[in-house]
């Protein structure tokens, strides 16, 4: 069974927001909703370094649902809504979701969104691959369920302005994933909690 | 498997993902166009246009012949957002109210085109044709557009065009050559593998050069260094192995620095300097000319050199090792090498000089020098930094000596450019028009002046209508002097997809159609393919192209017959340029194919075996022979520009250094200002789309927390930026990526999008000189304090 994972190069992730430009239209998502989020690893302020004048650093972070082998928010949901499905995808049942959010106070990656009002759209139709949401309920990053099931890959992958993403099934030594990370170091983030995220951090 | 928690067990049996995606829009039918993004950021992008049920749901990055090229931004993915925009404009409308006070009529076409016609023909009667202006403003760059110009050529108008760019142009066209505005480069893919040393200088390709950013760090990757030297750490030097902070504008000093070094240093390229360069060329002292055959008894016109093996003045042709050192008389006449005129030039800039001007460390000087001399292949990259200021055309200038120097031009991973492939597209011919006429073109830089006086080089001009279309209330300089004179007009005309800073003054708005609503052919920003612009869906509401606007117009004036099928106008623009036609680019072929390379494969610009530098000469002209004004302005002094010279910009100068003694004006205005090109928007583009405001939401002032501070200034604060010409009140954001005395705003924000309407734009000025008019942004010297006016 295929485990998908995510692969990104932070040493030519140039926090150009492209990918997380992409999830928002490609998911059709509301007002003030964002699945993938692109930090700056800085200073203070967006888009600001680190240090004193001229001794300064600033790399970037592209942040989504880690989709994690050992998820904080599946643990925690009293519905069992959300839960690890098949491919590896962390799933989000809309239905089963009662929007108590405990999930999102469990999940130490602020990953997850909540549509506290009536849903607004950015435009009047619905874009991307027209999926419409609701409120109340929580949602997040799903690998694009709707294009991996046609076939395509997640419209964060589709074309980075840096080539710095990467998109696979981890269980296949010879797909893309595995063969980029055979050469390089790595990272996850927040492995101290156990989670056993499924996105690696070339570094 | 399910893992699950252990709570309730769903009543629903096993729930599967497929149950997640119940919730989308079924639309039934899905076409794919493909066409091009095309706004000024100068990257456009070819695109798939994907649209369901008649209506466009996505944009995403179209496959090209070198995927290599292939690109989308975050800009581009939000056109849904731009077509759809719900302020998008619907109908003609007519101001009822004042000027600026926000009251429309909608109004039919007819009403519309009578009235502008109308008006245009009384100012014409009355004042002349040129009393019609009509600006250009960049955002639409596609063949059709251009087809107004056969009507303005028609009427004579006067047609301001943008001065932006051109100290960089200058620079390099008179020096290195080039096919096009800023196309000098090399193909980007050939740096990769190739160049040893990347230099970033006075650019940002990060934000700017957006989808050739990946080129550079494909580079690195092969084991390219990275230098960037900026006045601010921009994007680009977070990537950087090394950042080299500089005072503003001082980069021609640290260049005829680094020339000096080398020189003392003899790390020169010899070959390259003799045989590609006019170091060789013997300038005459009486009148700075290339002494040539014709100059001697004996008749030709070639260059004359001296042969270093007979020590015989020789026409350079026949010459394969000339002299370059020294001054000698030949038949009377006294002459100078070119190299040893430049050589006299570069000595003043000596390492202690050098720094007191660029505050870099004469080691680091030292260092910069011999890594670029002797650690190529090298590219250089250049932007604009040093453009928005008056002297920044002696920079590309001082950079030819650098290159002809070491060589470092011309080959795969060495080159000196802009680094933006304009795919430039000569539309002159089939915009002429079939009565004879021209219009007459004013400098963007000049267009106050000639509105304030009444005339334009010393010639009366008089303007009483103005056609405008894009922002140049909101994108050329000296904002509160320009608006004040174009309210003076009788009438105005806008034409564009939503309000902005402009349309909000004009009397008739007129709604234009995008990108994605027409049919054109689109030309390269930084790639090689012409593209064919898929029409996909039908004009929204009343919306038309701009060009069929101008059909109307015509029509009523008398001119209808003037204007050609889009068809006729393409195939004749493709016609009319040989390097087209010399690939078998036509229109048939390009609507079949989608998309047509303009360029050769792995263009090495330079490249001897090719078409060599596009110079007079044929070689570098690090001295150049005969120097003029890009607009031929009369106060132009040929005598000083045939070398570069550092000297300080006309306002931003705040500290007296290298002999050069502060503007007194810094007393009053102490801090740099520079009005940063930022990827989030293109000049004034894509400022109120709501996806890219969720992320960056407002105008900020970028200030070195040091500098707040001593102006009582906390991060967050809301500040007033001020000079004599104006103010813009914004955000203060602390950034140490900030040299101290140096502020930025991140511009592309409108009047109505800062704190209190206000705009960075009320800050620059028109001054300008005589070499190329530009526009000189940043020149320009501020003071902020802590904002004390309404709600804050």
């Amino acid at each position: 069974m295929a485990h998908y994972v995510m692969v990104i190069d932070l040493a030519r992730c140039y926090g150009c927001q492209t990918c997380a430009v992409a999830c928002k239209i490609s998911n059709n998502l509301p007002k003030g909703i964002w699945w993938n989020r692109v930090i700056t690893v800085g200073g203070n302020n967006f888009e600001t370094p680190s240090g004193t004048f001229p001794n300064l650093k600033m790399s970037y972070l592209p942040i989504n649902c880690q989709h994690c082998e050992d998820p904080a928010c599946v643990k925690v949901c009293p519905t069992g809504a959300t839960f690890k499905g098949d491919n590896g995808i962390v799933v989000i049942d809309k239905d089963a979701c009662i929007g108590c959010r405990a999930c999102m106070t469990a999940c130490p990656y602020d990953a997850r969104s909540f549509n506290q009002k009536k849903i607004e759209y950015i435009v009047e139709h619905a874009v991307g691959d027209g999926i419409l949401h609701e409120h109340g309920v929580v949602e997040k990053c799903t690998f694009c369920t709707q294009r991996i099931a046609k076939g395509e890959n997640p419209a964060c992958m589709e074309l980075c302005p840096g080539r710095a993403r990467y998109w696979g099934d981890l269980e296949d030594p010879s797909s893309e994933v595995n063969k980029v990370m055979k050469d390089r170091n790595y990272v996850r983030l927040l492995e101290e909690k156990g989670t056993n995220p499924s996105i690696y951090y070339l570094i | 498997m399910i893992k699950g928690g252990l709570k309730l067990d769903r009543l629903f049996g096993k729930r599967n993902e497929g149950a997640i995606s119940d919730r989308t829009i079924n639309y039934t039918e899905e076409k794919i166009y493909r066409g091009a993004c095309r706004p000024n950021c100068m990257n456009v992008c070819y695109m798939n246009i994907h649209v369901k049920d008649g209506k466009i749901v996505r944009t995403s990055a179209a496959d090209l012949p070198d995927n290599r090229y292939k690109r989308i931004c975050l800009k581009g993915l939000t056109s849904v957002e731009r077509v759809y925009d719900p302020e998008r404009l619907k109908y003609p409308m007519k101001r009822i109210g004042k000027r600026g006070s926000g009251q429309w009529e909608p109004i039919s076409w007819d009403e519309a085109v009578t009235t502008i016609t109308s008006k245009w023909k009384e100012v014409q009667e009355k004042y002349g044709s040129t009393s019609l202006c009509v600006t250009s403003c960049a955002g639409n760059y596609g063949l059709l557009n251009d087809m107004r110009k056969i009507i303005y050529n028609a009427m004579g108008v006067s047609y301001v065009y943008g001065s932006s760019d051109q100290n960089t142009n200058w620079g390099f066209k008179y020096t290195t050559g080039s096919y096009a505005p800023f196309w000098q480069t090399n193909e980007p893919h050939t740096m990769v593998g190739n160049a040893k040393n990347i230099f970033i200088w006075t650019a940002n390709p990060m934000d700017s050069l957006f989808n050739t950013w990946h080129f550079i760090q494909e580079a690195i990757e092969a084991g390219a260094k990275l230098t960037v030297i900026d006045p601010m750490f921009s994007n680009s030097a977070a990537k950087a192995h090394k950042y080299i902070p500089i005072r503003p504008a001082t980069d021609t000093a640290l260049a005829m620095a680094m020339a000096k070094v080398i020189i003392d240093n003899n790390w020169i390229d010899y070959t390259f300097l003799k045989n590609r360069s006019v170091a060789p060329f013997l300038v005459k002292e009486s009148d700075g000319t290339f002494l040539r055959e014709n100059d001697l008894a004996g008749g030709g016109t070639d260059y004359i050199v001296i042969d270093s093996t007979t020590g015989k003045p020789t026409a350079c042709t026949s010459v394969s090792d000339p002299v370059i050192s020294g001054s000698f008389e030949i038949e009377g006449i006294a002459v100078k090498t070119a190299f040893t005129m430049m050589q006299e030039q570069v000595d003043k800039y000596t390492l202690e000089y050098t720094e007191e001007i660029t505050t870099i460390p004469a080691d680091t000087i030292k260092e910069l020098a011999q890594t670029y001399a002797l650690g190529g292949p090298c590219t250089i990259i250049v932007g604009f930094g040093n453009d928005r200021f008056a002297n920044g055309h002696t920079f590309p200038h001082a950079l030819s000596i650098l290159g002809a120097l070491t060589g470092n031009l011309a080959k795969p991973g060495a080159c000196i450019s802009a680094y933006n492939a304009h795919g430039y597209i000569n539309q002159n011919i089939a915009n002429e028009s079939p009565n004879g006429k021209r219009y007459t073109s004013i400098a963007s830089s000049k267009w106050i002046e000639t509105l304030e006086t009444g005339e334009y080089r010393g010639k009366p001009l008089n303007i009483k209508a103005l056609y405008l279309y894009g922002n140049p209330i909101g994108n050329y300089p000296d904002q509160n002097r320009l608006l004040k004179n174009i309210l003076e007009m009788e009438h105005i005309v806008w034409a564009g997809f939503r309000m902005n800073d402009t349309a909000r003054y004009a009397d008739i708005i007129l709604p234009a159609a995008y990108w994605f609503e027409m049919e054109d052919v689109a030309y390269p920003g930084s790639h090689v393919y012409l593209m064919y612009q898929e029409k996909a869906i039908e004009p929204m509401y009343e919306s038309k192209p701009d060009h069929e606007m101008w059909r109307l117009f015509a029509e009523k004036l008398g001119y209808g017959q003037y204007m050609p099928s889009d068809e006729e106008y393409i195939n004749k623009v493709l016609r009319t340029n040989p390097a087209l036609v010399k690939r078998g680019i036509t229109f048939e072929r390009l609507k079949k194919e989608g998309v047509m390379r303009m360029w050769d494969e792995d263009l090495i610009y330079g490249d001897e075996t090719k078409d060599g530098f596009l110079t007079n000469t044929g070689r570098v002209e690090f001295y150049i022979e005969k120097p003029v004004s890009l607009i031929g302005d009369p106060d132009f002094d040929p005598s000083i520009t045939h070398l570069p010279y550092f000297e300080p910009p006309h306002e931003a100068w705040p500290v007296s250094a290298g002999g050069y003694e502060a503007n007194e004006l810094a007393k009053k205005y102490p801090y740099y200002f520079l009005q940063l090109h930022v990827k989030w928007r293109a000049q004034t583009s894509w400022s109120y789309v709501g996806v890219l405001n969720e992320l960056e939401p407002e105008p900020v002032l970028w200030v070195n927390p040091v500098d707040a501070e001593a102006k009582g200034v906390k991060d967050g604060d809301i500040v007033r930026v001020f000079n004599d010409r104006g103010q813009c009140v914004m955000k203060a954001v602390y950034n140490n990526a900030m040299q101290p005395g140096v502020t930025a705003t991140r511009r592309g924000f409108q009047r109505d999008q800062h704190y209190i309407d206000s705009s960075y734009q009320e800050l620059t000025s028109t001054y300008t000189t005589p070499w190329a008019n530009n526009n000189c942004f940043f020149d320009v010297l501020v003071d902020f304090e802590v904002y004390k006016g309404e709600g804050n």
